[in-house]
């Protein structure tokens, strides 16, 4: 497998601050790969999604140290909006993302930039609306918008993008069920189709590991543990780590001694397989 | 004062006609005003005739765009500097040798005419939008980097306004008094939004600038536009009308035929 | 008691994100606002302190219109966290920030900063006290944002989305909180789209669409019915939808209305030994 992102002992701290976001950081991911960054609050993930761009160091002052490679570039070199072409990333905060004065303009904007011809335009614009249900808010302004809808609008823009990495800090935090529901869906499904690679930092696990292929938990700016999910969630169970809100149904098949030793159900289906089949 | 002059120009997102019309034509609009204004600059030549009839054109055709009213706000919120140049006039000819009458038609029409030219941009900016302002910018051929940091600075705009109601909201949510109490308790309040307000401008111009770059920004250098803007008959008649309006008004000068109107 | 009289409300865009909601609010409750993105939640949130006032209909907070008085004077009793917390800060450092409404609200500089010193404790933010709250990550700002309001224990507190951005343990000890302040007879309003947090603390849930309550009722009656909860675009909580399925495969006897953890164990441990001693039974 090719790698797509290659990271290499990367430290970081922030200007001014005492603890180091990021601590000898080291990871390889495979094109087309789903991985899910999970971890406490103020565990590093947005800090290694902003590396990951060029974001840190480029933007950001302090001290970085260690090697990355995104697509064979290097993010603390490459001018970011070089790197964005390739490496779509979606801020954490809506808010501070949305800039335009119509939301059809804060996602036409970036295809703009590429100098993309109008029908492409066209094209990528209704999909990322279609995919978000943003449709009836094409002319209205982002800032007026509920919380969530900032966010559906946020997603759109990088979507339509169509980068080749595709990187999102929280997506889902202010989106509501069905929405969150689709748009891991939808992700899951453009992984398979064009084989992009998708990162995803999240706190609930329990919508966005099912389609997962790794799961990296970390911890005070390290890797805690990284690989299967059904594996990492077992092993963070078995090892009572209470800083990660583990899905309600793999603690209940941890309760009832539904997991095998190595790797917990994780969605309904692997929970009743279990149930009914595993334990007689 | 400055405050409500400023919103009065702000852009309002309406879809009338005039709003639909190309930017071009209503900046060709905006510069007749100006230039009508400018060439009817002799007292007894039609000074205060032309300068009133571009004042009311501008109303009825912001009327037709739903938005005299913000005409009328900027007129009131220049009644100051208005006055201002009516008592400057006044001073400067009040000791010529001219009657009482003649000098107060001389400090009205000044003042008028002052008017119209303060005016004449507001049709432009009251009904086109940053980014068709942008667009009018590159039409002009200027380069883009110069069009953005003009759009940015005005997007950024509604942004700190918004900055504004949000910090004077998170204040009165934590117990800071706005609507009640003497008025230098609320002037101190008032003061008191100016250094967050301050800080998050900043903040925001700063995650903008992050935006921008994710959002691929400078990468290409041929950038297309979606909602490019393109002229219709509606526009070359609007032009058209604009254009001879303009030449019969300089015609009108040329030849002195106004001489003699106030 | 808060209360909500057909209450009506239209942004100046035109948008109308009430439309004739009524609803009480009591102290001692934790309730849930639950509905699709736009539903009008933070909307009906911001009406409770008077930020916003009903274009039609009344709102009163112990009997007193909103109309009546101001958000200053309404905000000592009700206290709003915002849904975004970057735009609750105003100060220089965390300690400050916290400390600041306390002394609006009319306490001693010292007394402030020892009352701010230990919410910033509970919630382990003690540590960037001096930093600026905007150098803090997501969830680090949403506990901020929740401390400052909890400071000054207002009688209400109004929680937009609060844990969007909270790993398990905020969560946990946010719920800890807001378990503590309702035995002590506050009224907790809450929005939120985590169906798992709420199942865990709310007393009430209601449900809202395109600005209407469509539904409120009990956590045990509204989150345990997919179909109601699919129309407020909500996904239904990890326990009831699997005893939903489990029941639509036979398992008749289980009781779909559960929601917390220590009650599947039990329910599911018992079906586990009972099929177990039919297994043995059969070999
Ligand atoms: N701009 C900044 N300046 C200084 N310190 C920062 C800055 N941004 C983040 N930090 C600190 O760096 C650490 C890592 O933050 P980061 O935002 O990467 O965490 P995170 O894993 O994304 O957390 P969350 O889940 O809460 O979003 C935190 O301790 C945070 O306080
Ligand atoms: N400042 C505003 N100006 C105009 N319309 C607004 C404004 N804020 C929200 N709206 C609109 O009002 C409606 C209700 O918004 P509200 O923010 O109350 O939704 P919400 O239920 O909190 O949604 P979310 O779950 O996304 O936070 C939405 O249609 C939204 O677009
Ligand atoms: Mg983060
Ligand atoms: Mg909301």
């Amino acid at each position: 497998m090719n790698s797509a992102i290659e990271v290499s002992n990367l430290s970081f701290r922030y200007a001014g601050a005492e603890l180091w976001a990021l601590q000898d950081v080291s990871f390889s991911i495979g094109e087309g790969e789903f991985v899910v960054f999970a971890g406490a609050t103020g565990c590093g993930k947005s800090t290694l999604f902003k590396c990951l761009v060029g974001l840190i160091p480029q933007m950001y002052s302090g001290e970085y140290s260690g090697r990355v490679l995104v697509k064979g570039l290097d993010p603390s070199k490459t001018p970011v909006s070089k790197m964005a072409q390739r490496v779509g990333l979606v801020f954490q905060n809506p808010d501070s993302q949305l800039f335009a004065l119509t939301v059809e303009n804060d996602v036409t904007f970036a295809l703009e930039n590429l100098g993309l011809e109008k029908s492409e335009i066209e094209r990528r614009v209704s999909k990322a609306f279609k995919i978000m249900g943003i449709d009836d808010l094409r002319n209205r302004s982002p800032f007026e918008l509920s919380g969530g809808q900032k966010q559906r609008v946020a997603i759109a823009s990088i979507l339509a993008l169509e980068p080749e990495i595709l990187i999102l800090d929280e997506p889902t935090s202010s989106l509501d069920g069905l929405t969150a529901k689709k748009l891991l869906e939808e992700l899951a499904e453009i992984r398979r189709r064009e084989r992009i690679t998708v990162l995803v930092s999240e706190h609930r696990l329990d919508l966005v590991v099912r389609d997962a292929t790794r799961l990296i938990v970390m911890d005070e700016g390290r890797i805690l543990a990284d690989g299967e999910p059904r594996e990492v969630v077992c092993k963070m169970l078995k090892e009572h780590y209470e800083k990660l809100e583990l899905p309600k149904l793999s603690r209940l098949a941890w309760a009832l001694k539904l997991c095998d030793g190595w790797s917990a159900p994780l969605t309904r289906e692997e929970f009743i397989a279990r149930l009914l089949g595993g334990r007689r | 004062m400055s405050l409500s002059l400023l919103q009065a120009l702000k852009y309002r997102s309406l879809d009338t006609p005039i709003h639909r019309l190309d930017p071009r034509v209503k900046l060709l609009a905006s510069f007749s005003f100006l230039v009508t204004a400018l060439v009817f600059g002799d007292y007894w030549g039609g000074m205060l005739t032309v300068a009133t009839t571009i004042i009311l054109t501008q109303l009825t055709i912001l009327e037709l765009a739903k938005s005299a009213r913000y005409l009328l706000t900027t007129i009131k919120g220049a009644t100051p500097l208005v006055a201002l140049v009516f008592i400057l006039s006044l001073l400067g000819i009040l000791d010529s040798p001219l009657q009482t009458l003649e000098i107060l038609y001389r400090a009205s029409a000044s003042s008028v005419r002052f008017l119209a030219f303060l005016t004449s941009f507001n049709l432009f900016f009251l009904t086109t939008s940053p980014d068709e302002f942008g667009q009018l910018l590159l039409k002009l051929k200027i380069p883009y980097v110069y069009t953005f940091t003009f759009v940015a600075a005005v997007r950024l705009a509604p942004v700190i306004a918004d900055e504004a109601q949000e910090i004077i909201d998170a204040q009165r949510s934590r117990g800071v008094e706005f609507e009640r109490g003497n008025p230098v308790k609320r002037v101190r309040a008032l003061v008191g939004i100016f250094i967050p307000l301050l800080i998050n401008s900043l903040r925001r111009a700063y995650e903008m600038a992050e935006a921008l770059e994710v959002k691929c920004f400078g990468a290409s250098e041929r950038r297309t536009s979606y909602r490019e803007i393109r002229a219709s008959k509606r526009d070359v008649l609007a032009s058209i009308i604009t254009i001879s309006s303009l030449a019969l008004a300089l015609l009108a000068r040329g030849l002195g035929l106004f001489s003699g109107l106030p | 008691m808060i209360e909500l009289d057909s209450v009506w409300f239209s942004y100046p865009t035109g948008t109308a994100a009430l439309r004739g909601v009524s609803l009480f609010f009591r102290c001692g409750e934790i309730v849930a606002l639950m509905g699709e993105n736009g539903a009008g939640k933070t909307t009906l949130l911001k009406h409770l302190n008077g930020l916003l006032k009903p274009t039609k209909g009344r709102v009163t907070v112990d009997g007193i219109d909103t109309r009546t008085t101001t958000v200053a004077t309404l905000s000592k009793k009700v206290g709003l966290v915002f849904q975004n917390p970057d735009n609750m800060f105003l100060r220089t450092s965390v300690l400050e920030e916290v400390s600041y409404a306390l002394e609006q609200f009319g306490a001693e500089r010292e007394e402030a900063r020892r009352r701010a010193g230990e919410v910033l404790k509970a919630f382990e933010l003690w540590h960037y006290r001096d930093s600026s709250p905007f150098t803090l990550s997501g969830g680090e700002k949403k506990k901020l944002a929740i401390s400052i309001v909890m400071a000054w224990m207002p009688k209400y507190i109004a929680i937009d989305e609060p844990t969007s951005g909270l790993d398990g343990w905020g969560k946990r000890v946010l719920a800890e909180l807001l378990l503590n302040l309702k035995n002590s007879e506050r009224g907790i309003i809450l929005s939120s789209h985590d169906v798992e947090f709420v199942s865990d603390v709310a007393t009430r849930v209601v449900l809202l669409r395109k600005g209407e309550v469509i539904s409120d009722g009990a956590p045990e009656d509204v989150l345990t019915e997919p179909e109601l909860l699919s129309e407020a675009s909500l996904l239904t909580p990890q326990i009831p939808s699997l005893l939903y399925e489990l029941r639509s495969r036979g398992l008749r006897m289980l009781n779909h209305k559960l929601l917390k953890l220590e009650e599947a164990v039990e329910t599911l441990s018992k079906l586990l030994s009972w099929a177990g001693h039919t297994g043995e039974d059969d070999s």
